[in-house]
């Protein structure tokens, strides 16, 4: 049974979508830019296949922040938002990869303040169809089992040899209804003899009129995870400067990441930014890094520190600077004799 | 009648020790006595009045003559000559070369460092035991044995990378198809066996390498030896013996001082009066102990590096004065050296020597702690008994109004705040060495309104600076559970 959904709305609600892997967007090419939400000063990414797309394409690991809905009472798995550090959205931006978008603003103007009365409806009769979408998955599920449990019984009353005929009646429909649910369970079983052999196709109207009895009247809301859909078609151009917070140590982390690394925050070891030569799920970080300008007068006592620090993690702290000229110089300090 | 015996009664059983199941003599400690050699915490006399017991009547015959004794004469609790040092300002340290009063001051406090050594000034007794490796028995000081566990070290790492290579090699082969995948397993097996044990490396014969290639017949740095000190002929089993012997003697390396390394005083023997090492090195003092030494006991003079150019060959070199080091330390604590004499409340000089005097009046032993990228390591007893305890750094606290105001927030030398991510780095290399990060503010008074060019109370102006401490450690919620 193929789904079809339209490409903005959330797939993972339903467990059909888990069933071949271009659903979870492994060789997704979104759109460029892809929109990254600013929410509070930081950046994060809301849809899992675009952080994906940006770790495997653009090497932006980011960090996980979300908890997850499966196992919510603990912090040593996280999920959704991934926030990148803001020198990664201005790479981002400066490559014409993403641009950025104010999360609560945009819902404002999407909105309360929108007059544009046409947008706001497609957008409620979208996350409206996205309900009915995620309730049809469900009386799909819901039908299959009653089959299934039905040709059990069948089975077993021949085998025991009685010729009771099985019947489909609503006595069975009731035991297998499980749901809380009033009108959608009992308008099943009338349907059910036309719709058992038949593979339900969501996109034919022809089912789902028989069924829609009331528009309001559908028992699963969806909220969507990403604000994608109340962007306005055309995102605006985002001017490189919009990002305030980016540390002086940026160009030192542009040259390192066009030559190849991922880089994650620091704060663990002590440095800026810990380098890997490839994705941190596969290597160990090389270096530790540290920014610094070309002209500030670095403390002694920060370089030993610092390479004490490498050494015993079997690390190399990095200092690395743009001159005035703009090309960037790096110098690794390591503990000669330990 | 009754004798008086030491026999046992018959009921009772007691193994007497008859010769063959002796023990053999415990093997004597050759060690320092280092609770003997450091029994003085400080270069200074003590005289304490003798106990009073309540039973014995003459001991308050005692006390009272002591503290008659006491009242009428009292005994100094300074040396009689004080030691001496000169002031270096290309090294911005006071030089102690009178290897009496360099021994003296290491013995007594733990101050300087030795120039060419680790800490405590060993440059003869390792250049002698060098020079008689081949004799057997020489003393060990410190350095050999960074030097042993460092060599170990490399030998390890050597071996470790060329394990690692031959694993990606086989892993390659494997990839390739080339190889059965059952066999690399057993490899590698055999390889973190190999890693695990971390003792394979036998470094004695790369000292003996060494020391085969080193011709005792070089002059280093000027030294004096005899000729029939100098062995040629010696064989290898020899050199491994006596390396396995040092290397028994050396206990378990630690990070920065080895207080239990045994460093021998060998028996005075024959050899010793044919070697004649002129000692090339110094103590070297910073400035802050100088001046604790100087100001704050009253056992140091220091004189100027260089004779003042009104220096007649008759007449005796005068020390500088207290106002005059403070003075000229202050200057010197920044590079280039300030022009003028003045002294700024927020000089790096008079920032740590606060926090050296409040420490050291506490009975800390502090010590210099660039090692570990911190200002100074508090020690309990001194580096010989135990490691430090604490890693002090010093950061300046503009809490008084002045400072805050727009000509103040000018003057002030540090102005930029540190990074949170240097904390944690500064935090992760002390845990990394098992010790505790301290953060010490000193709170720095408005500027001075003392005129430099008259005499001064230096203790005036100490007396208005106050050290805060904070012991920071890093907790993480999901990990430390108790």
């Amino acid at each position: 049974m193929s789904l079809k959904f339209d490409l903005d709305l959330p797939r993972w609600t339903t467990p059909a979508a888990m069933e071949s892997p271009r659903d979870l967007g492994f060789d997704l090419q979104p759109d460029l830019p892809v929109p990254i939400s600013q929410v509070g000063g930081r950046y994060l990414l809301f849809d899992i296949k675009i952080a994906t797309y940006l770790r495997r394409e653009h090497r932006i690991c980011g960090t996980q922040t979300g908890t997850l809905p499966l196992a919510p009472s603990q912090n040593l798995f996280l999920g959704v938002p991934i926030e990148i550090m803001p020198e990664e959205a201005q790479l981002l931006v400066e490559k014409g990869v993403g641009f950025i978008f104010d999360e609560a603003r945009a819902h404002d103007e999407a909105m309360l303040q929108s007059s544009d009365k046409a947008r706001r409806a497609d957008y409620l009769a979208s996350i409206h169809k996205q309900s009915k979408q995620v309730e049809q998955v469900r009386i799909e599920e819901k039908e299959q089992s009653r089959k299934r449990a039905l040709r059990k019984r069948a089975a077993k009353l021949s085998a025991a040899g009685t010729s009771t005929p099985s019947r489909q009646d609503k006595p069975v429909a009731d035991l297998l209804d499980f749901d809380d649910d009033g009108a959608p369970s009992t308008v099943v079983p009338t349907e059910s003899s036309s719709t058992l052999d038949e593979t339900a196709s969501l996109q034919s109207e022809s089912t789902t009129k028989g069924r829609v009895s009331n528009p309001t009247s559908s028992n699963y809301h969806v909220t969507p995870a990403t604000s994608q859909s109340l962007l306005p078609p055309s995102p605006p151009q985002t001017p490189k400067s919009v990002i305030r917070d980016v540390p002086a140590s940026y160009p030192m982390y542009k040259h390192l990441h066009e030559n190849g690394f991922f880089m994650t925050p620091g704060l663990r070891f002590g440095c800026q930014y810990t380098v890997y030569p490839g994705d941190p799920l596969r290597f160990h970080s090389h270096f530790l890094a540290v920014g610094v300008e070309w002209d500030e007068p670095i403390e002694l006592m920060d370089v030993v520190g610092g390479g004490r620090l490498g050494t015993g993690v079997k690390k190399g702290f990095l200092l690395g600077g743009a001159s005035p000229a703009g090309d960037v110089r790096t110098f690794s300090i390591e503990w000669a004799a330990m | 009648m009754p004798v008086a015996t030491n026999r046992q009664p018959e009921n009772v059983s007691v193994p007497t020790p008859s010769p063959s199941t002796k023990r053999p003599p415990r093997p004597k400690r050759k060690g320092k006595n280092f609770a003997q050699t450091h029994s003085k915490p400080l270069p200074l006399e003590t005289h304490p009045l003798p106990a009073f017991h309540p039973s014995n009547p003459i001991s308050l015959l005692r006390l009272a003559y002591t503290y008659l004794s006491h009242l009428l004469l009292a005994p100094s609790s300074h040396p009689i000559r004080p030691y001496s040092g000169y002031f270096s300002t290309e090294t911005r340290s006071v030089h102690v070369t009178d290897p009496e009063h360099a021994r003296a001051l290491w013995e007594m406090g733990f101050f300087g460092k030795g120039t060419l050594s680790r800490s405590e000034p060993s440059w003869v007794e390792r250049e002698r035991a060098r020079l008689m490796k081949d004799r057997g028995g020489g003393r060990k000081a410190a350095e050999d044995a960074t030097k042993v566990r460092r060599e170990e070290r490399r030998m390890f790492k050597l071996e470790r990378a060329r394990v690692e290579a031959e694993r990606i090699g086989r892993q390659r082969l494997v990839e390739e198809g080339k190889l059965d995948a059952n066999d690399v397993l057993d490899d590698d097996e055999k390889d973190s066996s190999i890693e695990a044990a971390e003792t394979v490396i036998e470094p004695t014969q790369s000292d003996a390498l060494a020391t085969d290639h080193r011709s005792p017949n070089e002059a280093l740095n000027g030294i004096f030896v005899d000729e029939k000190t100098i062995v040629n002929d010696r064989t290898l089993d020899e050199s491994l013996l006596q390396n396995h012997d040092s290397r028994t003697q050396l206990l378990e390396p630690k990070t920065d001082a080895t207080p239990n390394t045994a460093t021998e005083t060998a028996p005075p023997s024959q050899d010793d009066t044919d070697l004649c090492i002129q000692d090339q090195e110094h103590l070297q003092l910073t400035l802050e102990e100088a001046f604790f030494l100087s100001y704050g006991l009253g056992v140091l003079n220091i004189y100027p590096s260089s004779p003042p150019e009104t220096y007649f060959p008759w007449s005796i070199p005068e020390p500088y004065t207290n106002i005059e080091l403070f003075e000229f330390f202050s200057q010197y604590s920044h590079f280039p050296p300030s022009p003028t004499p003045a002294v700024d409340p927020d000089d790096p000089f008079l920032l740590n020597y606060v926090a050296y005097h409040h420490f050291r009046s506490l009975g800390w032993v502090v010590r210099p702690g660039v090692k570990f990228g911190i200002d100074y390591l508090l020690y309990n007893r001194g580096p010989v008994f135990s490691h430090a305890e604490f890693a002090v750094l010093i950061l300046p606290a503009y809490t008084e109004r002045y400072w805050n105001t727009p000509g103040g927030r000018s003057r002030r030398r540090v102005w930029e705040q540190k990074d949170w991510w240097w904390l944690h780095c500064v935090n992760r290399v002390q845990s990394q060495v098992k010790k505790t990060l301290v953060v010490c503010y000193v709170d720095v008074p408005s500027p001075f309104d003392v005129d430099f060019d008259e005499p001064f109370d230096v203790g005036s102006i100490l007396r208005r600076y106050k050290v805060r401490e904070f012991v920071v450690r890093r907790w993480l919620a999901n990990r430390m559970r108790d």
